[in-house]
């Protein structure tokens, strides 16, 4: 018998998506019968209120969780968010029930070994209810109290090799996709990339310093499977800049019908034979191919690397082998003045061991944001603040007609002084020696 | 319940510490195809929904299998995932960005023998536990937040929308037959922990009303200026009240310049500002993309203002999603996202097929930007309501039917006389005082007669053009010395 009467969630147990609330009760049934014998370290009805709670909230159309707070592991500024329950006598269960965010391994590959490692230390100290996973990309432990913050914190240190992730004014914890693990189309290591940044910045994220949170994400390709380009602050995106490597052969099996278009992707519905015409040459925001019925070309120079023609025929198109990454920055969402894409800052960088190029750009722009940038205010609105120009001039990066889609349209133009001959200090008796009053 | 030490001493924190030492690397991880075949994949094929195959140099295969997860889940629900996990892939397993979970094996009777395994799994009340798909042309997972499950400022819940959304989309999940992939994001209020601003879909939470102040607890809860600070549109500021006759410090909230953006509320807990009578919803925003593929990415536009909460299963939201995503379905063209359709139709035409409401909330009002949104141009489709005339020439008669008599003039020449001591130029607009709730051209017409009558000058810069009284002023007296 349940604990608490949940005849709204109950209605979320139907249907064919997984059910998160027939989740949670079988947890609060295998928790409350206890096969294992554990010694609970926080209340065993915590799944049970969860429940309870999350009830309320949808019979009011009100959360009753309260505000984070001072918690933490010693000597750490994140990774660790305080939450306490509104209504904590009638669900004592969750009263305290603080989120604990992991860092997750790049790629999000794991052992059973190691996630069972996980489950083990969760059961008993925990809620044993997680999310798989937060959206930054953290494994997210949901709901523990105070005395066993430091108990998680050395079990995974020391017995599972693995450190906390980043919460409040910090960098938060890198995610990439999965890069050249699997995919044909990963201009470089993502993974190492976010794993090795994450290593070299361990002081940022778990101790903060900045305005406000600071994210890197890696995408191998222009794909974007990881979304950096919304919503990271430093966006690191795989390109090349030479030329697609084409198979001829490969092309004619797709004009054929030997091979499904798009890898399959459209397999589900008849759009009739393969027009390479159509779907790859005239789609082609380059307009940079043509098809003369036996043979494809692509006028390289005038290739912007979108990943239409690549992803439409993947076996017979591949990225080039001059790869590396062109960097964008200051994606955020709309809080506070409204969301952003992040804009283009460096066409080109190499991403390799020990990744200099990369690590310099980021230092440059947290030398600069976090004496500069306002508190809660994210980099992307530093520099509609202070111009994109000050991002060139802090990174040292010379404009480029590829930083805008067009040139501006007033001429509202901040010169500086010495670009000026003469300056700003002027004569004006000199003046008005030429001009009378 | 007895503690139980790790071995941790809270009298020494640093003795044996571990710390700073990130994340496990990623390839002690990696199953063996994987290891083996790192930057090495040559192309990749999805064979079915859910499932596919990638192809090495090397010639190896892997098949990869795609379920779907509620990003909500139970270590008990982990260590299933693990048991399959271990019989089938050598346990290994990986998670996508999108909540997916992916089963990888090197053969094709241990591919069949997993599917079958997956799609037989059931939670005790029906629902799948690994519902196979979520790959190409077709709806993945819903990234989301924590709503009411775990957050403090959500505007809506975000497992239950999300639960409420996948069953109603659920058979697009399985099939691969959209026009291009959809991904439809929840976030449970503008904080948008999550890429929900540049989705196909957007569902973003959001409160309509003001944050309440409970004014004896904001100087204890919170520090005032960090929760002035906090408003981006600068509508909350200090003030001293009278409070159970006590003279207390507290905040001010001009209410007609909130946007509801909780941001004070996470600064100042004593502003609460969630509201379930009738004040908090979901927005709906649709067209945005993170990929570079043809089109570069955008940003969501929103096409609903508001649809209220709706628990457990918010009808409203689903059927809108699904009336949206069946149109689209129906009218787009092979590849085309669904911003990329939008845009090659035009929005006009975007609310025409698919009969959403056009409201004035889904005009842009915010800052700059907004001015960008709007149209500049004779370009335009027609719908049934654009094609309506313009109606109100009657407005025209009424408006301008002024007759100026002494008295206006007289009006006029007091006000300028009682000025001219300190002030002798006026914009026009310094007159419509004297006539409240006159028309400003009947107020024209005074000042008009005012000049024919030579009591009145106009004084021009050349670009801005004032009024004052004839031989007032600084200027009169060198321009007129000449």
């Amino acid at each position: 018998m349940a604990k608490h009467a949940t005849p709204l969630l109950d209605q979320l147990e139907t249907g064919p998506w997984p059910s998160f609330v027939s989740d949670i009760k079988q947890a609060a049934a295998e928790r409350a019968a206890n096969p294992k014998g554990l010694d609970y370290q926080i209340p065993v009805d915590a799944p049970e209120d969860l429940l309870g709670v999350l009830e309320l909230s949808y019979e009011e159309g009100e959360t009753h969780w309260k505000h984070g707070g001072i918690v933490g592991v010693f000597g750490y500024g994140g990774g660790v968010i305080g939450r306490y329950c509104d209504q904590p006598e009638k669900f004592p269960g969750v009263a305290h029930f603080h989120t604990v965010r992991v860092n997750q391994p790049s790629g999000k590959y794991y052992s059973t070994e190691y996630l069972r490692h996980l489950c083990d230390i969760w059961d008993l100290r925990g809620s044993g209810l997680t999310n798989l996973h937060g959206s930054t990309g953290d494994i997210v432990l949901l709901g523990t109290q105070t005395p066993q913050l430091e108990e998680i914190f050395w079990q995974i240190t020391h017995e599972m090799e693995t450190d906390l992730g980043g919460s409040g004014s910090n960098l938060r914890t890198p995610a990439a996709c999965l890069g050249q693990s699997r995919c044909e189309y990963a201009c470089y290591n993502t993974q190492l990339a976010c794993y090795q940044l994450t290593q070299d910045y361990q002081d940022e994220l778990h101790r903060p310093a900045f305005p406000y949170k600071f994210k890197f994400k890696f995408d191998g390709c222009p794909n974007g499977c990881v979304a950096s380009i919304a919503r990271s602050d430093f966006s690191v995106i795989g390109t090349w800049k030479d030329d697609i490597k084409i198979d001829q052969e490969a092309v004619k099996g797709y004009v054929g019908g030997e091979f499904k278009p798009n890898a399959g992707a459209h397999s589900g519905r008849d759009w009739g034979k393969f027009d390479i015409q159509k779907e790859v040459v005239d789609l082609c925001p380059g307009h940079c191919m043509s098809w003369d019925g036996s043979k494809l070309s692509i006028d390289n120079k005038e290739c912007v690397r979108c990943m239409h023609c690549i992803n439409t025929m993947p076996r017979a198109l591949h990225i080039g082998d001059e790869r590396g990454a062109t960097v964008l920055i200051g994606a955020k969402a709309p809080i506070l003045d409204g969301a952003q894409l992040a804009s283009m800052l460096v066409p080109f960088v190499p991403v390799e061991e020990p990744f200099d190029e990369l690590k310099s750009i980021i230092e440059k722009i947290w030398d600069w944001w976090m004496e500069e940038g306002k508190n809660r205010e994210r980099v992307g609105e530093t520099i509609r603040r202070l111009s994109f120009q000050k991002l060139l001039e802090v990174t040292e990066i010379p404009a480029l007609p590829q930083h805008v889609e067009e040139p501006r349209t007033n001429p509202y133009i901040l010169f500086k002084e010495e670009e000026v001959p003469g300056g700003w200090t002027r004569d004006i008796k000199a003046y008005r020696a030429r001009h009378a009053r | 319940m007895a503690f139980i030490s790790t071995g941790y001493n809270p009298q020494k924190p640093m003795e044996g510490r571990i710390s700073d030492i990130g994340p496990r690397k990623y390839d002690s991880f990696f199953p063996p195809v994987i290891a083996k075949n790192f930057g090495k994949w040559l192309y990749h094929e999805i064979l079915e929904p859910g499932v596919l195959v990638h192809v090495a140099e090397s010639g190896d295969k892997v098949y990869t299998v795609r379920c779907g997860a509620a990003r909500l889940m139970s270590t008990l629900h982990i260590r299933e995932i693990c048991e399959i996990a271990d019989k089938y892939c050598g346990g290994h397993v990986r998670f996508t960005t999108r909540n997916n979970v992916e089963f990888m094996v090197t053969d094709e009777a241990t591919l069949k023998a997993l599917k079958e395994d997956l799609a037989s799994r059931k939670f005790a009340a029906g629902s799948y536990k690994f519902p196979i798909g979520g790959t190409g042309a077709g709806i993945s997972n819903i990234v989301h937040t924590q709503g009411w499950v775990h957050c403090h400022t959500p505007a809506t819940d975000a497992s239950g929308p999300v639960k409420a959304v996948m069953d109603t989309v659920f058979e697009e999940f399985q099939h691969m037959r959209m026009p291009a992939p959809v991904r439809i994001s929840l976030a449970c209020c503008l904080n948008m922990c999550g890429a929900v601003h540049a989705s196909d879909i957007g569902i973003v939470g959001i409160h309509r009303k003001p944050p309440m102040i409970d004014h004896e607890w904001v100087d204890q809860l919170c520090e005032i200026p960090l929760a002035v600070a906090a408003c981006p549109v600068a509508a909350v500021r200090p003030t001293k009240e009278e409070y159970e006759g006590k003279k207390i410090n507290t905040v001010a909230i001009k209410s007609e310049r909130c946007m509801y953006c909780g941001n004070c509320y996470t600064m100042c807990p004593a502003l609460p500002i969630s509201d379930g009578q009738g004040g908090d919803g979901v927005v709906l925003m649709v067209g945005g993309k993170v990929s570079n593929r043809i089109s570069m990415p955008k940003l969501a536009k929103v096409v609903v203002a508001y649809i209220p909460n709706e628990p457990p299963r918010w009808p409203t939201l689903t059927s809108t999603i699904k009336h949206i995503i069946d149109v689209y379905a129906r009218n787009a063209n092979k590849y085309e996202r669904l911003g990329e359709w939008a845009e090659r139709i035009g929005w006009e035409k975007f609310f025409e097929l698919t009969d959403l409401e056009f409201t004035h909330h889904i005009i842009d009002d915010f800052r700059d930007p907004a001015y960008y949104t709007w149209r500049q141009s004779t370009q335009f489709k027609f719908s049934e309501a654009a094609k309506v005339a313009y109606q109100g020439a009657e407005a025209h008669e009424a408006a301008s039917n002024s007759g100026v008599t002494e008295e206006d003039k007289e009006t006029v020449l007091n006000f300028l006389n009682s000025k001219s001591g300190s002030k002798t130029k006026f914009y026009f607009n310094n007159f419509l005082e004297l006539f409240p709730g006159a028309s400003p051209r009947k107020v024209k017409a005074v000042l008009t007669a005012l000049v024919e009558d030579d009591k009145m000058v106009y004084w021009s810069s050349g670009s801005t053009t004032m009024y004052g009284l004839k031989g007032a002023g600084k200027q009169s007296a060198t321009e007129e010395g000449e």
